[in-house]
């Protein structure tokens, strides 16, 4: 029975130690530099050393203008770990994975749109689109760009990905 | 004597307490002006000016930031690392002006104090 416990204690000390930041955290900046508009994302992540696909966020993330979302591992980024914009349910379930198998996995691209909540509806085209890093895997540009109108407002935008000191960083504006 | 002493001893835990609670939550619970600043400097890599020039892009082997872009990082990491009282002799000696040292440093320091604010708005 205590070597059951330890075995369980020490499955769930490791997924939350080594889950899928091992090239580094995910910064996502909704950046108010050419308009305030509301960022909404799901998170897909990738399996790198097999170059094959990893999860998919089930949560839509609201992220207003000008707030930075940043995620670690998967365990830090639910809502019991009081994360802001958090983020509890994968497809297929990666939170009850063994540890070996979340922890080959890595924060790869997000798909998002824009909206402006002072001008509801849908904008045409869609505002948005999908953005991230190991672009030979996965085949999402490392940059977009795209512009969109309603009700007579025309809106641009532009996304794009960095890596330095370690980390991933998306910025969208 | 010793009934005294109980009082004044519970009522500078109460001072005490008080004092910690109105002073540390809002200082901690905001972002710094030189975190605000490392993530203005990361955000202006998208200005027109910063973006990848068509040689960068064209030289390009992976998402890695190109030097120039990564120069324009460096004065907002460098005030973040000096903002946890690090000297700029110490910087020079763990990093001996290496830009990646330089911005992994700042990186890992961004990082820590991120999660001290969420801790802080989680207590």
């Amino acid at each position: 029975m205590k070597k059951i416990f330890t075995i369980i204690f020490g499955l769930a000390l490791g997924s939350s130690a080594f889950a899928q930041n091992g090239s580094g955290n995910l910064h996502i900046f909704n950046d108010i530099t050419n308009h305030k508009l509301d960022l909404y994302y799901t998170i897909f992540t990738v399996v790198p050393s097999t170059c094959s696909a990893g999860v998919q966020a089930l949560d839509l993330v609201h992220l207003p203008p000008n707030e930075i979302a940043s995620y670690t591992t998967y365990i830090n980024s639910t809502s019991a770990a009081g994360h802001p914009y958090p983020i509890d349910h994968w497809s297929p379930d990666v939170l009850s994975y063994p540890p070996i198998i979340a922890s080959a996995q890595r924060w790869s691209y997000i798909k998002f749109s824009l909206s402006d909540p002072l001008n509801p509806g849908p904008i045409t085209p869609t505002l948005g689109g999908s953005v991230g890093f190991y672009n030979s895997c996965t085949g999402v540009p490392a940059s977009i760009a795209g512009t969109g109108s309603l009700n007579g407002t025309n809106y641009s935008f532009n996304a794009d990905t960095f890596m330095f000191g370690g980390d991933l960083w998306i910025n969208v504006q | 004597m010793k009934v005294k002493l109980l009082y004044v001893i519970l009522l500078a835990g109460f001072i005490s307490c008080s004092t910690e609670t109105s002073t540390l939550n809002p200082l901690s619970t905001t972002k710094s002006e030189e975190v605000l600043n490392f993530e203005k400097s990361i955000k202006s890599l998208s200005r027109p000016e910063n973006r990848e020039t068509p040689e960068e892009l064209r030289n390009k082997k992976s998402l890695e930031l190109s030097d120039r872009r990564k120069d324009i990082l460096i004065p907002s990491a460098l005030e973040l690392i000096k903002s946890t009282g690090v000297k700029d002799r110490e910087i020079t000696q763990n990093t001996q002006g290496d830009r990646d040292k330089i911005l992994t440093w700042a990186v890992k320091i961004y990082n820590e104090k991120l999660e001290k604010i969420n801790q802080n708005s989680k207590n």
